[in-house]
């Protein structure tokens, strides 16, 4: 199957952590990596050496002094980041506390009426469950199908940049463009049920998109489809980066294909995993595209997610306040779940190092 | 020192340079025409938004008759999809970059938008007398006016729901009688099926449509009472709304709808398949009769994806009774929409101008009835049938011609008034039904305890 490490590309992320870690920053290519990050970023360096090994970040931290001139320059960004992304959030948790249409001059204040009424609310609680599902099930598939294909293509292929570019076009493709396309796909006449009835599976054809039942699982292989290429291209770059020796000295122990993936080249491409676990779970939190454009949310709501909630609600219906206030708790599961995830991240590496 | 006084100074003349540049640009994004303010009420330009005329043909035909007499207004139309004119509107009526005119339909986007309207009691007042609600037809004005006494837009025609349009070219190939009972239409359906044609078609994704059609059957039970359950007169759980409901759900289960209708959204797929003639019926208001001009229709069969247009005949029938003992055919509707000059407007008197001239003029009424995408608000104004160019005028004039006669008689609301969140659980109720997930009963108990309890 694959010969992992076939290629020698530099993966900063990968590159620092293993160069930092189990090669203690002596590799030419955790050099490498620290020093396309140094210069940037400021600790890459010190993350591809010091701090992976233990040595202590204060050490490593080298100390940068904007000077006076710097700050005519990063005025527009600090302006940009408070005046677009900090006033919205604080006006968003204030608009959270009314009753609100949108236009009207006159909001009522209710307090906490709005997350009152939503934590009863069924739909919301519908659209955060399938918002849990939606992860599972994308980022288990995802996973396991970059892994795979990436895996497959480090071994010598015969077209293999073909392939390559057949698994990342859907990363490309817009999804308000291939929308209408996978309605007339999996609608009930669609090409989807016309191929089975041509394979003799008529028996299996289904109105798929109009189902509640099949719906979501749909909109779930779509996400899939279209962010397989992605997983597959981050592991591709990942497992870019073990060490062929490392490889080889598995093989002459006797370690087969399989066993050298789980073993060596999983392990090795953990950051990635962490990231695109991480990744997943705010895309998961904050899909909207796929679902609003493809379903509306339906049949019967068993494709609404917190974002066409929030639509739904604050557009819709109008009720600005309440669609407020599921954006408020959307962002503090977002970020609740991305310091959790981080820190358990963290944790398990150090266990690792 | 001198070195860094050049440095700064360069530093400084290049952010004015770039500053005046963004300015320069900023300025140039806009319509030096449109930025420039007239207070006459026979010249300027005029934008005017909204999510009907449906087809820019339509609103062409409008202002290019307009201009024939105020060749110096001009008048844009943008067309701005249903689905986005509440999040497209919001922003835009509140900044100064929106509309001079603007559409309101009674309703949701009265309540929103009607704000933002001034108030043309005078100027309808100047144009029909003071008696000018006597001249219009029954339901078209009270909508639009507000708890002041305020006329916040002028109403330019009325629409019903209730019909459903049939291909008559499709029914006749199949020597086929249009249903008057859901028993004939499921037999109906089935003999379509069995020539390998489609029967109804309906995107049950849109709440909306799916309202009007539970609506239509309850009509056929007893009239009036679904009216009077939405303003709340009457309770949901009523046994003739159970058996709407029921209705309803045979639909789906007896093969009357499309497989799939719950994924399918009315505009545009539905309709597109429909035109395409793919289907042979389809449940559409008064307003489709639009539909039935050669004008209107080619084009929109070409925009369904035909490559090489034909224009068929379509024809009204009475929504088909739910039971053995109903009563077919029901309209149900008010002011479709009424124009509102912003109080923002750049030229508000010349945009009064066009909205007054299209709602009151005998010549614009005389143009919204032609065109059939409306029953025009002035009552004395009846269809020219030569000038509206029906596809095939022997066999729809009459049933259009007496459809549109009824619905001037009707004073049945379709609910648009209400608060939207009656029409969202409605939907909600309608397609757990479809999905057999809820049994009628169990539905109509819900919306009882949803919206009234």
């Amino acid at each position: 199957m694959a010969r992992i490490g076939a290629a020698a590309t530099t993966d900063r992320h990968t590159g620092g952590g293993l160069g930092g870690g189990s090669r203690g920053g002596g590799g030419s290519r955790g050099g490498g990596a620290s020093r396309a990050g140094g210069g940037s970023r400021g600790g890459g360096g010190s993350r591809g050496g010091a701090s992976r090994a233990g040595g202590g970040r204060a050490g490593g931290r080298r100390s940068y002094r904007v000077q006076r001139p710097g700050y005519a320059w990063l005025a527009p960004a600090v302006l940009v980041s408070i005046g677009l992304l900090y006033f919205c959030l604080i006006d968003t948790a204030r608009t959270s506390t009314l009753d609100w249409d949108g236009v009207s001059p006159e909001p009522t204040a209710v307090g906490a009426g709005n997350y009152v009424e939503l934590f009863q609310d069924q739909i919301f609680w519908r659209a955060l469950a399938h918002c849990g599902l939606y992860f599972v099930v994308t980022f288990s598939v995802q996973t396991t199908l970059g892994i795979a294909f990436a895996a497959m293509l480090h071994s010598r292929v015969r077209l293999a940049a073909l392939y390559k570019v057949i698994i990342f076009i859907p990363v490309v493709l817009a999804p308000a463009i291939m929308a209408p396309v996978f309605r007339q796909i999996f609608g009930a006449h669609g090409q989807l049920n016309w191929v089975l009835e041509h394979l003799g599976l008529g028996a299996l054809t289904h109105p798929w998109i109009a189902d509640s039942n099949t719906s979501l699982l749909v909109i779930m292989a779509l996400q899939v489809w279209e962010f397989t290429g992605l997983t597959f291209i981050l592991y591709y770059g990942a497992f870019s980066q073990v060490d062929p020796e490392t490889l080889e000295a598995a093989r002459l122990d006797g370690a087969g294909n399989f066993r050298s993936l789980l073993h060596i080249a999983l392990p090795s491409a953990r950051g990635t995993t962490i990231a695109l676990f991480m990744l997943s779970i705010i895309g998961a939190l904050k899909t909207f595209d796929l679902p609003f454009l493809v379903t509306a949310g339906g049949p019967n709501y068993s494709t609404e997610v917190m974002s066409t909630f929030i639509y739904r609600q604050s557009i819709t219906l109008a009720k600005v306040g309440y669609g407020a206030a599921a954006s408020i708790v959307l962002l503090v599961l977002a970020v609740g779940l991305s310091i959790l995830f981080s820190r358990l991240a963290r944790r398990t590496e150090a266990s690792h190092v | 020192m001198p070195q860094n006084t050049s440095k700064a100074a360069r530093r400084a003349a290049a952010i004015l340079v770039t500053a005046g540049l963004l300015v320069a640009g900023a300025s140039a994004c806009g319509d030096p025409d449109k930025d420039t303010p007239t207070d006459s009420a026979t010249q300027g330009q005029v934008t005017w938004w909204g999510w009907t005329p449906a087809e820019q043909v339509i609103a062409d035909t409008y202002i290019n008759a307009f201009n024939e007499e105020y060749p110096d207004i001009e008048v844009t139309f943008k067309q701005v999809g249903l689905a986005d004119y509440q999040s497209v509107m919001r922003p835009a009526l509140a900044s100064d970059q929106g509309p001079d005119l603007f559409g309101i339909a009674p309703g949701v986007t009265y309540g929103l938008f009607a704000q933002f309207g001034s108030d043309m009691t005078a100027a309808i007042e100047e144009a029909l007398g003071s008696d000018w609600k006597s001249k219009l037809l029954l339901t078209a004005a009270d909508p639009l006016i507000d708890e002041n006494g305020e006329l916040k837009a002028v109403p330019v025609g009325l629409n019903y729901a209730g019909p459903v349009w049939i291909n008559q070219e499709m029914f006749d190939r199949y020597g086929l009688e249009p249903p008057t009972t859901f028993d004939e239409w499921v037999d109906v359906c089935a003999e379509f099926k069995a020539q390998g044609a489609g029967c109804f078609v309906h995107g049950a994704q849109d709440a909306a449509f799916n309202r009007d059609i539970i609506q239509a059957i309850a009509d056929t039970i007893k009239p009036g009472l679904f009216a009077d359950v939405l303003a709340g007169e009457e309770d949901w759980t009523q046994p003739e709304i159970i058996q709407a409901f029921a209705a309803w759900e045979r639909m789906f289960s007896d093969g009357i709808m499309e497989d799939g209708a719950q994924g399918v959204t009315h505009y545009p797929d539905a309709n597109n398949m429909f035109l395409s003639q793919q289907y042979a019926m389809i449940q559409m208001g008064q307003w489709y009769a639009q539909y039935a001009t050669k004008a209107v229709m080619v084009p929109a069969i070409e925009g369904a994806g035909v490559s090489n247009p034909e224009p068929f005949t379509v024809v009204p029938i009475a929504f088909p009774a739910a039971y053995e003992d109903g009563t077919p055919g029901a309209w149900f509707g008010a002011a479709d929409y009424g124009l509102a000059v912003s109080k923002k407007a750049r030229n508000p008197k010349a945009a009064t101008t066009f909205a007054i001239w299209l709602t009151t003029s005998a010549k614009g009424q005389q143009l919204v009835a032609d065109q059939l995408n409306n029953i025009p608000a002035l009552a004395s104004v009846s269809t020219d049938w030569q000038a509206a160019g029906l596809v095939n005028p022997d066999v729809q004039r009459e049933p259009i011609e007496e459809l549109i006669g009824e619905c001037k008689q009707s004073t049945e609301g379709r609910g648009m008034e209400h608060d939207p969140a009656v029409i969202d659980s409605l939907g909600q109720a309608a397609s757990a039904v479809a999905a057999g997930e809820q049994s009628p009963a169990d539905a109509v108990e819900w919306l009882q305890e949803t919206l009234q309890g």
